[in-house]
């Protein structure tokens, strides 16, 4: 029983937490902005832990694809004299 | 069939009617992108519908660095970075990946000048709600500095270095 509803609980979360990812995408408004005024101070941690991901050069597989995706999206772009149509734009 | 065309910004460019609902953003477009332009303060990168050169989509870089108190990186007191300064899409052209294209546009750019002028970063800040989207959703390489706690904003960055490695 107790099994059961483990596996059921499990399952709510993961509905939950795709749930909320989605949501969270459709707020996703395509805009970003950061001030070019504003200085960026790191704490003696925070500069430390940016240390140790510098140092650390694993890339997942998906961020491996991305990266691979937008070097050959823009060959792409530059072979097509940066033209292309929005109907591919979105398929890329 | 829509063609547009990636491009630098220039005054010939049409940008009337160019609303992406972030004032900030829209305005920075308006107002304040010709005189960035000219005085290389920012580069400005944009996608223009070739049919009557309107600005559909515009991302802009600068240099920044990210200071670093008494704390030292790699024996340096401050890490070199190109800043993602605004990124907007026109409400028009909303859903059809542009936004995730300009970000990679954006890092090959960062990319190509860290070839020329070393820089290690490219930086992005987001609002919190959107911080798990980015770190997590949408695979990208982004990872994160710092959250600031003030404005409720988090700073993130895509390691350059990584993107020149994985060929």
């Amino acid at each position: 029983m107790s099994i059961t509803n483990n596996k059921k609980d499990k399952k709510t979360k993961k509905e939950l937490s795709g749930k909320i990812l989605s949501d969270l995408e459709e707020k996703i408004d395509e805009n970003l902005s950061f001030s070019n005024d504003t200085e960026i101070i790191l704490s003696d941690k925070e500069a430390k832990d940016l240390e140790v991901k510098l140092q650390d050069m694993k890339v997942d597989e998906q961020t491996k694809k991305f990266f691979k995706t937008t070097k050959s999206f823009y060959k792409k772009l530059k072979t097509n004299d940066f033209i292309i149509t929005l109907e591919e734009l979105e398929n890329e | 069939m829509v063609r547009i065309k990636f491009r630098e910004f220039d005054d010939t460019l049409n940008f009337e009617g160019f609303a992406c609902g972030n004032d900030e953003i829209d305005d920075f477009l308006k107002n304040k992108a010709r005189i960035n332009d000219k005085t290389k303060f920012s580069k400005i990168y944009t996608f223009t519908s070739i049919e009557d050169d309107k600005i559909i989509a515009y991302f802009t870089l600068s240099v920044s660095q990210i200071n670093i108190g008494d704390a030292r990186i790699f024996g340096k007191n401050n890490v070199l970075a190109i800043l993602l300064g605004q990124l907007g899409v026109d409400n028009k052209y909303k859903g059809r990946n542009l936004g995730k294209k300009m970000i990679g546009l954006a890092v090959e750019k960062a990319y190509q000048a860290s070839k020329i002028v070393a820089n290690r970063l490219l930086l992005v800040e987001t609002p919190i709600v959107n911080r798990e989207y980015y770190l997590h959703k949408i695979n990208m390489g982004f990872e994160l500095i710092k959250y600031d706690k003030k404005r409720n904003l988090n700073i993130l960055y895509i390691d350059l270095l990584k993107y020149e490695r994985n060929e």
